[in-house]
């Protein structure tokens, strides 16, 4: 069994990331022909940000079915998952970045904390490498663990679900691909840095 | 104008490609001149689609390359016979023989993402170079980086500099290059040209000044000899 498929809409971001972590992930998988790949060959599944959401909705039924047959996926936003999704029901809202030139106010930090430090993300990525913007958060799902929270728990940017059938689902509303693929905003690519080590090392130990 | 003989009839046309949710989306009808035809398709329906009555097909930054790449030599084609191209984005798999892959510069110094003038001609020559490039104050949202062109391109505005080393590392932002006999490729190796100095109300207005140039201007002509600012220290 493979450990990561990295699923590609084929725009220059997410080539470049595929590129850039190939010693962590295991394939590239084509979105538009998703129909030709079988899923359950892989213990992890990642959607990245940005993808085509046209082409998500079209292969939804197969993105669900490996999630309800036990699989590991990983999404991002801006997708609207909430549309697409049906195995969990994931709500999405829309939420602007109060600030999003917060990085260039003496003192200034992004809306968010990590309200559950000893969760292995967030010990693998420290609140700093998780900030810059966000698009949209999602009300907080009762089984799930939160990575990370708008503050006052105002709502969820990341959150660990586990799904009936030994499935797992890791949202975010955080966009680290489209911008550490077109080289702007070094937190994405620290992001990414700690994300993909700490995704293999994940599913290796989980089996 | 109608002298001209555009492939759309009496006025050029603009082909709006829509693929991967990108910005401005659907703004982009409202950004083309409005004595222009302008049309817009989903990015995997250029496979069927006719080209002989398109003028400039534009390219977001978010596009599918692999897809462009399937269906490369329908594109040679129509840039063959006289179309244009209008790009953006970072190319990672070049999906025409005249594109290149992308290459960053270093952010630092900072003034390495500040963008200069080579040959801007009629493409960039209004700009105000110390800021068309700065989205609110910000350098860098323009772009990180170039891709070589081909040869006998117009190199149209530079970014980078200075590497650590000492070495000097900067290309060629935006270029255009007409493939002999056919149409011109006008490339921006950065997420999307149509932000900067394009609105309508803006004036001189740099989407406008492109497409102008683009599509009823020589340059460059077939015989240019082009400017290099730095033959020397290019990676």
């Amino acid at each position: 069994m493979k450990d990561i498929g990295f699923v590609t809409s084929g725009d220059g971001a997410q080539l470049q990331c595929f590129q850039d972590y190939k010693a962590w992930l295991d394939e590239e998988i084509y979105l538009r022909f998703l129909d030709r790949v079988d899923l359950t060959a892989f213990k992890a599944i990642v959607v990245p940000d940005f993808s085509n959401q046209d082409l998500l909705r079209r292969h939804a039924r197969q993105l669900n079915d490996y999630l309800a047959q036990g699989g590991f996926l990983i999404v991002f936003e801006p997708n609207r998952m909430d549309e697409w999704l049906d195995v969990v029901s994931v709500q999405w809202f829309s939420r602007e970045t109060e600030d999003w030139k917060w990085w260039m106010r003496p003192g200034g930090r992004m809306e968010a904390y990590q309200p559950e430090p000893l969760h292995p993300m967030a010990k693998a990525i420290p609140l700093a490498d998780m900030c810059w913007h966000f698009f949209g958060a999602f009300r907080f799902p009762e089984a799930a663990t939160p990575i990370l929270n708008l503050d006052n728990d105002e709502g969820c940017l990341m959150f660990d679900l586990p799904v009936d059938g030994g499935g797992r689902l890791i949202a975010s509303t955080i966009d680290p691909h489209t911008h550490h693929g077109r080289r702007f905003m070094p937190a994405t690519t620290r992001f990414l840095n700690g994300f993909y080590p700490w995704l293999k090392a994940e599913v290796q130990t989980r089996g | 104008m109608a002298e001209i003989g555009f492939r759309g009839g009496n006025k050029p046309h603009l082909l709006y490609v829509r693929s991967t949710r990108s910005y401005n989306i659907d703004r982009i009808g409202g950004l083309v001149p409005q004595d222009w035809r302008y049309s817009a398709i989903d990015i995997y329906e250029l496979e069927g689609r006719d080209l002989g009555d398109v003028d400039v097909i534009m390219l977001s930054g978010m596009h599918d390359q692999i897809f462009l790449k399937s269906i490369e030599p329908k594109l040679v084609d129509y840039l063959a016979s006289g179309g244009h191209f209008l790009i953006n984005g970072h190319i990672i798999v070049p999906w025409l023989p005249c594109l290149s892959p992308f290459k960053a510069v270093s952010p630092k110094p900072f003034t390495n993402w500040m963008i200069r003038p080579a040959e801007p001609g009629g493409y960039f020559g209004r700009m105000d170079f110390e800021n068309f490039h700065r989205h609110e104050g910000i350098l860098g949202q323009y772009s990180r980086g170039y891709a070589d062109a081909p040869e006998g391109a117009q190199w149209l505005c530079l970014i980078g500099g200075p590497t650590a080393d000492g070495t000097i590392h900067e290309g060629p932002v935006d270029w255009v290059w007409r493939m002999p006999g056919g149409g011109k490729v006008f490339m921006h190796n950065g997420d999307h040209i149509e932000q900067f100095c394009s609105d309508p109300r803006h004036d001189p207005n740099l989407f406008q000044d492109i497409l102008k140039a683009l599509v009823f201007s020589d340059e460059p002509a077939a015989h240019h000899k082009p400017y290099r600012p730095t033959q020397t220290g290019i990676a």
